[in-house]
């Protein structure tokens, strides 16, 4: 999200009514912006706010022939001469709008190009749209706008999600980029992650697979190191994500929510590398109890059991069909601790 | 601005460590991918040339440089084919990687006219993402972003491989020479139709079983 030596070349903006299956609904505006100091200083802010958080990459879901909407409008942002970038962002505002479904409030997409050497960056950004500031068109049928009470759109406003693509006018470029979006994975996922499934038309640049298996891995690693009571808080973090209604995770957030110091550090381990470690990725929960190979049970009791899953149908019987089913377990004893407050997911 | 074929040259000789320990990781990954299916003959990846990449740096598209910037560019520096008995694993091999390496791009590359018999394999593009990356890969400047796959069967590779060293010279050799070229593509795809159908003879009699 670094900023050196990028300079703001344009800024595009369109006011977003969320139009999903509205197939009547009016194609939305989009005005320049007036990049005046005011505007850069204000962004420059709203901006500073969004490179507090750490950004996921994402890859475009490209087809055979290498074409994607998303992509093409970027291009035409990025690299379009005269009227050719509005076009791009009246593409991305559509787009946008049709993504979005009703119980989203109308939103402030903001768009804009900053440029270094022969490379372009474009950002785009959603605020909620605020009675206290506006988008104000220059005149009568003017496409140039400018954000009128640029203070409050500065100190009022929350920026809700940002996307970032950077690169050159060549076809290797605008394929994969970033993004943040605070509402992601928090709650089921056909509504939260409209703006990477959707919108963008993407997915995380760390797949369901992969990045479940390095969770499944971590663990394994951590699991490893870890001493009697160690080994408690890696199956219990492993319980605790399978049963966790968020989906979208980082193996460093699962570290810094599950594991203390040590275990946290060999989980981590499994990371090649910064983004992988703070990458987002969907936690696969189906696969993490393959690969983990572990079963956790819950009994009418209050008792947690948990097995490896060559122990099901030996040491660990399971008996009876559908909803009434019961357990035993029979085995020598091999260790005992007595925990006070055990912290269950 | 294109940079100097010296310089890029020296960028290249640079990474190849880098691409080389790309080509691993993706090698191991998608062995591990493909473990369930049957009729896998190789799995394998390799890192292009520093002289064959220079080659292709320096290659002319209507009187300019194909490239102007072929560090970025140029998306066969880390390369993988997966060999297969049969047609149809093709398909099967392409499904196992669908939402797992993202593509680019994907072509089956064949002759237009069905009269005619050449090179066949389809080609994917896919894309580099940081998990298949090593630690030091961050500091790379003008990154590849994408890295080729080719998926054939053993028959389409039997032809491919011999044949490459005739491609270049295909203007240079005797209309016969050509002919019999073309005649051992054709004799390929001809075996592929024959395993084909003897393999689905052999899925039917292990049914009746």
């Amino acid at each position: 999200m670094a900023n050196a030596n990028w300079e703001l070349q344009r800024g595009y903006a369109s006011v977003i009514y969320p139009s999903k299956r509205d197939d009547g609904a009016e194609t939305p505006e989009a005005f320049v912006l007036r990049t005046d100091a005011r505007f850069r200083q204000a962004l420059a802010v709203a901006t500073a706010i969004a490179e507090r958080r750490t950004m996921s990459p994402v890859v475009l879901n490209m087809n055979d022939d290498r074409e994607h909407p998303v992509r093409e409008a970027l291009m035409k942002l990025a690299f379009g001469q005269t009227r050719t970038p509005l076009a791009g962002m009246v593409d991305l505002a559509v787009r946008l709008a049709r993504s979005t479904d009703r119980r989203t409030q109308p939103s402030l997409f903001i768009v804009t190009v900053d440029e270094k050497g022969e490379s372009r960056r474009v950002s785009m950004y959603v605020f909620p749209e605020e009675s206290t500031f506006a988008l104000r068109p220059a005149g009568r049928g003017s496409t140039e706008a400018f954000l009128e009470h640029v203070n409050s759109f500065v100190l009022e406003s929350q920026l809700r999600k940002v996307a970032r693509f950077e690169g050159k006018n060549i076809k290797t470029h605008f394929i994969s980029g970033s993004v943040v979006d605070l509402q992601i994975g928090s709650s089921p996922r056909a509504v939260a992650d409209y703006w990477v499934t959707d919108f963008l038309r993407a997915g995380f640049a760390i797949n369901d697979v992969k990045g479940t298996t390095l969770v499944a891995d971590g663990l394994k690693a951590a699991f490893q190191k870890a001493d009697a009571e160690g080994k408690q808080r890696v199956m219990e973090a492993a319980m605790a994500l399978m049963a966790h209604g968020r989906r979208a995770w980082s193996l460093e957030r699962i570290a810094s929510e599950y594991l203390p110091g040590q275990l946290a550090s060999a989980f981590c381990s499994v990371a090649q590398n910064a983004d992988t470690l703070v990458g987002k990725f969907m936690l696969n929960k189906d696969l993490l109890r393959q690969r983990i190979n572990y079963r956790v049970f819950q009994l009418t009791s209050g008792v947690w059991v948990s097995s490896p899953f060559d122990e099901i149908g030996r040491s660990v019987v399971l008996e009876g069909h559908g909803r009434k089913r019961t357990l035993t377990a029979r085995g020598e004893i091999e260790s005992e601790r007595v925990r006070s407050n055990a912290k269950r997911a | 601005m294109r940079r100097e074929l010296r310089q890029i040259r020296g960028a290249y000789e640079a990474r190849v460590g880098l691409l080389q320990a790309v080509a691993r990781t993706l090698e191991t990954e998608l062995t591990g991918m493909l473990a369930h299916l049957p009729h896998i003959d190789r799995v394998y990846f390799r890192t292009k040339s520093v002289a064959s990449f220079m080659e292709k740096a320096q290659a002319m598209e209507g009187g300019r440089p194909k490239y102007e910037h072929p560090l970025e560019e140029i998306e066969d520096q880390i390369a993988g084919r997966v060999l297969v008995f049969y047609r149809p694993d093709i398909a099967a091999v392409l499904e196992a990687l669908e939402g797992k390496w993202r593509k680019a791009e994907q072509v089956h590359r064949r002759p237009v006219s069905t009269s005619q018999f050449d090179y066949e394999t389809t080609h994917r593009i896919c894309i580099i993402t940081p998990d298949m990356c090593p630690p030091e890969w961050a500091q790379l400047e003008e990154q590849p972003t994408t890295f080729e796959l080719q998926i054939r069967t053993l028959a389409q590779h039997a032809w491919s491989e011999p044949q490459h060293a005739f491609y270049k010279n295909r203007g240079g050799l005797k209309e016969s020479s050509e002919r019999k070229l073309y005649w051992a593509a054709a004799s390929a795809w001809g075996m592929d139709s024959i395993w084909e159908e003897l393999q689905q003879e052999l899925a039917q009699l292990h049914e009746r079983r």
